[in-house]
């Protein structure tokens, strides 16, 4: 399972790329696999502003439905439309194609504030036991 | 139901269900016969598809062509003692097979490799429930339980009301006259999302029925699901809407099956 080190993380299984004074949000590696196939994504308009912690949206698969928490507070300026259309892109490329949202980061604290890859991988590593 | 002998009957029951399906046997058989739970002793092992009949014919003597769809056969398979029945919950051909529980394990790494010859897989409890849902097979305990009667879920087939006193036949004698106010009826919806058990089902404003099931199908790409509807909006073509966490998402009700196999 793939982690990459220039991404940060929350313990709900979202991962954060910084890139300038905006983000890209999806979920990890960990999370698609735990769902299974992913069927639905339910995501914002553009232009929603999200508090750190609150549900943006909802990922769906034969499972189960499970909602998204923005990583840190900002304001959505992008979603991946493609997903209506193919939702496995977030298990097939969770990190690249299957990517939720963007957003334009309020406070950059509270990027520094999220686990880094290291410290995620030991989050799961514990999550599995 | 298996009738393995004139005075003998084996009984699958969903395996959730087992403890009250025994006591309500229990309850009403009035030592007319007797009822042993044999869960913890048998394992039954489902074998399921078009070749499905060729991958098995490699570790049974049976005579495999000639097993009619619902019949049974004590024999045996890869030499483990074994009722052998032309049926399952997929909607495709295929057995299900009894065996003891010592012996699963065996008899499973021998179906196993005799259906990877065929392109065959290992299938959990969630894919075999896409294939029974894409089938428009009702599930006891999900679309199926002591609120509903077999008319509503469409199964006036397996109660024959002509056919001497049982359990309930009043009822459903009474209710075949005055007519359903609610039919079991598939969806598809016309926009993503899965229809969960409890969702509502709404015509106009109004609530008009519970979502008992619902998947994406695998094999169709569409989302379907199973549902109790008022009899006045249980016809093919009804457009409706299906509450999902708070969205309305437009469906209509279809025939069931969704998806029926090639012969």
């Amino acid at each position: 399972m793939e982690f990459p080190d220039d991404l940060r993380y929350t313990q709900e299984h979202e991962w954060l790329r910084l890139e300038g004074n905006e983000a890209l949000v999806g979920i990890t590696d960990f999370a698609q696999d735990a769902l299974g196939d992913v069927v639905f994504v339910e995501l914002p308009s553009i232009g929603a502003t999200f508090a750190s912690g609150q549900a943006f949206g909802v990922v769906e698969s034969n499972k189960t439905v499970s909602d998204l928490f923005a990583p840190v507070e900002g304001r959505v300026t992008a979603v991946n439309h493609v997903l209506r259309d193919e939702p496995e892109l977030v298990n097939n490329d969770p990190y690249g194609a299957g990517w939720m949202i963007r957003l334009v980061v309020t406070d950059r604290e509270q990027v520094n504030r999220l686990l880094d890859a290291e410290a995620y991988r030991t989050f799961v590593a514990q999550q599995r036991t | 139901m298996y009738r393995l002998g004139a005075e003998r009957y084996l009984l699958i029951v969903n395996a959730a269900n087992t403890a009250a399906d025994v006591a309500w046997i229990n309850a009403r058989i009035g030592g007319r016969a007797a009822v042993v739970d044999r869960s913890a002793e048998l394992a039954l092992l489902a074998l399921q598809g078009p070749e499905s009949e060729v991958a098995l014919r490699t570790l049974t003597a049976l005579d495999l062509p000639r097993l009619r769809p619902f019949t049974a056969c004590e024999s045996r398979v890869a030499g483990e003692p074994a009722v052998v029945s032309r049926t399952g919950y997929t909607g495709e051909d295929g057995f299900e097979i009894v065996v003891d529980a010592e012996s699963a394990g065996a008899v499973w790494d021998a179906l196993l490799e005799a259906a990877s010859r065929r392109e065959g897989l290992p299938a959990g409890l969630a894919a075999r429930d896409t294939l029974r849902l894409e089938a428009g097979l009702p599930l006891c305990g999900s679309d199926m339980d002591a609120t509903t009667t077999p008319l509503e879920a469409g199964l006036a087939w397996v109660v024959k009301l002509g056919k001497g006193e049982f359990v309930g036949r009043t009822a459903l004698a009474a209710q075949a006259a005055s007519g359903l106010t609610r039919r079991l009826v598939g969806l598809e919806l016309r926009e993503p999302g899965i229809p969960r058990h409890g969702y509502g089902v709404w015509r106009d404003g109004t609530e008009v029925g519970r979502v008992t099931s619902g998947t994406k199908s695998p094999t169709l790409g569409t989302f379907i699901g199973l549902a109790y509807v008022a009899t006045m909006s249980a016809a093919s073509g009804t457009p409706l809407t299906v509450d999902i966490r708070g969205r309305r998402v437009p469906a209509v009700v279809v025939d069931r099956p969704f998806y029926r196999r090639r012969r």
